[in-house]
């Protein structure tokens, strides 16, 4: 890597976060590591380094701070001192100071330090202080009063980032995401001009086949003359000359080959690194959680081990950072509620430390992550008490509910166990962001737990937010990708195995008879002919039906960089992102929740079906139309169940983004919906709908589980005519709201 | 049609280039200083309009766009041009312009505040310096026939130019994306 493009003070904070990492680390393992002279030479060589580049940039705040460090750590390899255990509080406060300060601008480095110099004093006499009272080996950090650390790291290696690399500097290189996205569309671009020379090529392959055919027939009107004949000679000379000038080319032709063979595989690497330049370990991520556990244990008189594995899997920094809030949640939820005291745990017949244990795997192109804790487990019949005080179901139901279902409860908003309310968990709000993130991020959370043994939570994520592995498809004649995740099958369906019915066709797999159904139609591009007798259809499943899309041709698979749709644009129905062809063709990202919604539509449209004579015909008696706007399909059918049974036309949508495209594409008398959605929540859908000139007067109607006063505020503030909750379910709370917006169904 | 996507290749008015090469011969004139603002001028159908030429990035043939589902004219898709994608606006269906059939087969890459978008158009002709008094106001009985953006015209090569407002093409744009 060429250093030379950074200033020294950028090289000394690449430096620091390297060095404070090492330190941090190596300080949360004391208690686990067996070699302790090697634990401490490491970090008083990471102390030191520090120390070093902070007298070179002249951060002398940083030289004073890793000073001490240094003099503490030497102490300790001589034997002079002996770290009581929480003196390593006392280092960890200096590891934050050097974090702190590297963060600095040059120009308020002065008055930083002014302002500081308490805390420095503080912080220097404090080292100085270290071990002064419990000086005896027996209250020495072999046997930590707070035993919250890592698990014994592996002995062997150093410290991660004791030394500064060009690995540790990349970890502080920041660069813009459009730079990167400009590199990978160059690399892209580098794929496609050497995709340009075959054409080439193939031109001069040409050439060679005509240049063999004058040869023929030089040949040919050579042996016209009798052999001596000079016009015999001249053409033989003529014959021979082409003859060379065909080899020439043909010797040019090979070389332009071997230049695209060896140029095309190194746009593809180029390609390749310029892809996984988005990806960093989760490492990157994951290592400040101990300690943040360690401070949050300690706070509450607990104990705890915090054990990671699979920290090496690599993930999209995209998806990292937005990983970040939902399993800081996961974690101090599991030490707040999960884990229990030392003395409980001796009760129970459990070490007194708990631990808690973060796993991170790839596994069919998704990464899973757990957290799973040996805690108290969640008490069942405290969910179940819950629901019933909250009003969700009755006491007849919640008898019925599942582990399963119960645990869904926890992801509610507000829903807590916890009557008293810590700085630290209790309000009920943690487990409803961590899904909300986690759906933002396109995947799913499980929860699972044993009374006594533990709970365990299970995010289910993309690999990255921007790189997707994708069916490249083409559809009215033109590239369209398919995430493979979304894909259950392809196949190819003979002509003959068709069968139709109701307007419909069908095909017979194993998944049983499925619909076939034109790609092209639900776009609205065209309709899709048979090629050689033959449909190709991508088989995609909603969970509840499969569907079978027919599309022009399957062109292979790939992995592509989605780009967003330009905002100008605003949402695009059925189309999730834009993304490059190896051929440098541009294609589109089909969203497969969005299209198969339009799919279903499409199905269920008059004209979708035979048009038969007559149908459709007779007077015409206006149903008044409620569009019905919730996530969940329990939901969403018990409303539509309700409505329809009462008269009233109903259909459906997803989520706020499906609800918008519905009311855009139909007339509606009322819109009733759920707050909580994925893509457009039903805060943000009443906000456009009273944006919008033609929905501005619609009637709307919130149903949610969220009954806190500040959410129905929220709703109604938002424009909404009614704010229920779903427990008006059980009571005519629904139509009659319903009935006083728009009256009965005719 | 050009072959390149460099503004620079596209031809310059002589008069303009002439003018250049006045001011900088000038002796003692100190700093150069050309009289008016150039502006890109196109064909799209049988009309020629002018752009300011500071709002146009690049030049160049047309890519085919790859339609965008249930969005029509004037949007004609998106295009990848040197590794980045573009939006594709159809110039003559924006400006709801008269002439023969849209062959469109050339493009500029329009940039102005937020939006950076490809407009398709039959022809790029050139970048002329054009003075703020070339510029004559539309008669009041031809402005229902011209496009909403178009307020003032100019002669050039003996061919009528009318002169596109960047701000109100802007609007046009962010309309027809919808």
């Amino acid at each position: 890597m060429d250093l030379s493009k950074y200033s020294m003070t950028e090289l000394f904070r690449a430096e620091a976060d390297a060095q404070c990492n090492a330190l941090s680390d190596g300080l949360l393992s004391i208690a686990q590591i067996k070699d302790r002279e090697r634990l401490f030479r490491n970090l008083m060589r990471a102390a030191h380094s520090l120390k070093g580049a902070a007298r070179i940039v002249q951060f002398e705040p940083a030289v004073r701070v890793s000073h001490a460090m240094e003099d503490v750590f030497t102490a300790v390899q001589e034997g002079r001192l002996h770290l009581a255990p929480n003196d390593v509080d006392t280092l960890l406060t200096g590891v934050d100071l050097l974090r702190e300060v590297a963060g600095v601008e040059e120009s308020d480095l002065k008055s930083w330090e002014k302002s500081n110099q308490p805390l420095l004093q503080e912080f220097v006499v404090a080292c100085g202080r270290l071990g002064s009272t419990e000086r005896d080996a027996g209250a020495a950090v072999d046997v930590p009063a707070v035993p919250v650390s890592s698990p014994p790291p592996d002995e062997s290696p150093e410290p991660s980032g004791s030394q500064i690399s060009p690995g540790s500097l990349g970890t502080s290189l920041r660069v813009q995401p459009q730079a990167l996205q400009r590199i990978i569309g160059l690399a892209g671009e580098s794929l496609v001009l050497n995709g340009r020379i075959a054409p080439i090529d193939a031109g001069l392959r040409r050439v060679i086949r005509d240049q063999r055919d004058l040869e023929r027939r030089l040949g040919e009107l050579r042996d016209q003359f009798t052999p001596g004949d000079p016009s015999r000679d001249s053409l033989e000379f003529v014959r021979d000359a082409a003859s060379s000038l065909r080899k020439a080319v043909e010797r040019r032709v090979e070389e332009i080959e071997l230049f695209e063979r060896q140029n095309r595989t190194l746009s593809r690497s180029l390609y390749g690194a310029a892809l996984m330049c988005r990806m960093r370990p989760l490492s990157d991520r994951v290592a400040h959680l101990r300690r943040m556990c360690r401070d949050v244990a300690r706070d509450l008189g607990k104990e705890v081990r915090v054990e990671i594995t699979g920290e090496r899997t690599d993930v999209d920094r995209d998806l990292l950072d937005v990983l970040d809030a939902p399993l800081t949640h996961l974690l101090r939820n599991a030490v707040d509620h999960g884990i229990e005291t030392p003395d409980e745990r001796n009760t129970a017949g459990k070490k007194p430390f708990a631990t808690i244990h973060i796993h991170a795997q790839h596994r069919a192109g998704r990464l899973l992550l757990s957290v799973s804790d040996d805690g108290r487990g969640v008490d069942f019949s405290k969910i179940r008490e819950q629901v019933v005080v909250r009003k969700f179901v009755n006491a007849a139901t919640a008898a019925q509910l599942s582990e399963s279902e119960l645990m869904d409860f926890l992801f509610l908003p507000g829903f807590s166990l916890r009557t008293d309310v810590t700085e630290i968990s209790g309000r009920g709000v943690g487990l409803d962001i961590v899904q909300s993130r986690v759906r933002d991020m396109r995947g799913t959370v499980r929860a699972s737990s044993r009374r006594g043994a533990g709970t365990v939570f299970t995010l289910d994520l993309p690999i990255s937010l921007a790189l997707v592995e994708c069916l490249f498809v083409s559809i009215a004649d033109e590239a369209y990708a398919l995430p493979l995740a979304r894909i259950q099958r392809i196949c190819r369906v003979p002509v003959e195995d068709v069968e139709s019915s109701g307007g419909l066709q069908f095909h017979r797999g194993p998944e049983g008879s499925i619909a076939l159904i034109d790609a092209a139609a639900v776009l609205e591009l065209g309709s899709t002919p048979p090629e050689n007798g033959q449909y190709a259809v991508v088989v995609l499943s909603d969970g509840a039906s499969a569907y079978g899309v027919v599309v022009d041709a399957f062109e292979g698979e790939g992995q592509i960089t989605l780009q967003s749709l330009d905002p100008l644009l605003g949402k695009v129905r059925d189309i999730r992102a834009l993304g490059v062809m190896p051929s440098g063709a541009p294609t589109l990202v089909l969203d497969v929740d969005d299209f198969l919604v339009s799919i279903q539509r499409f199905a269920n449209r008059p004209t979708a079906r035979s048009l038969e004579p007559g149908a459709g015909s007779g007077p015409s008696v206006r149903v008044k139309r409620v569009l019905v706007v919730d996530d969940s399909l329990t939901v969403r059918e018990l409303e539509r169940k309700t409505l329809s049974e009462h008269g009233y036309e109903v259909e459906v949508a997803v989520d706020g983004v499906d609800g918008w495209n519905a009311l855009r594409g139909g007339s509606f008398d009322l819109v009733i919906t759920d707050i909580d959605m994925p893509r457009m929540d039903g805060i943000q859908l009443i906000h456009s709908l009273r944006g919008d000139t033609r929905f501005k007067a619609l009637p709307t109607i919130i149903v949610s589980y969220k009954d806190r006063p500040e959410d129905r505020k929220r709703g109604l503030e938002a424009g909404a005519d009614y704010y229920l909750t779903k427990g008006s379910f059980q009571n005519e709370g629904l139509l009659n709201a319903v009935f006083d917006l728009i009256g009965g169904p005719v | 049609m050009n072959s390149s996507h460099s503004v620079g290749v596209v031809p310059i008015a002589p008069e303009w280039r002439d003018e250049w090469a006045r001011e900088l011969a000038a002796e003692g004139s100190g700093e150069a200083k050309v009289d008016g603002v150039g502006y890109l001028v196109f064909r799209t159908g049988s009309e020629i309009y002018a752009l300011p030429a500071t709002c146009v990035v690049t030049t160049g043939p047309l890519p085919r766009p790859h339609r965008i589902p249930r969005r029509t004219l004037p949007l004609l898709g998106i295009s990848n041009l040197d590794g980045t994608l573009f939006l594709v606006f159809s110039v003559r269906s924006l400006l709801r312009a008269a002439g023969d059939g849209d062959t469109a087969e050339n493009m500029f890459v329009y940039r102005n505040e937020d939006i950076q978008v490809c407009c398709a158009v039959s022809e790029t002709l050139a970048v002329v310096p054009f003075r703020d008094s070339d510029w004559l106001p539309i008669p009041p009985a031809l402005a229902p026939d011209s496009p909403f953006c178009a307020r003032h015209w100019a002669e050039w090569q003996g061919r009528t130019v009318l002169q596109i407002d960047a701000s109100e093409f802007n609007l046009g744009i962010r309309e027809a994306a919808r």
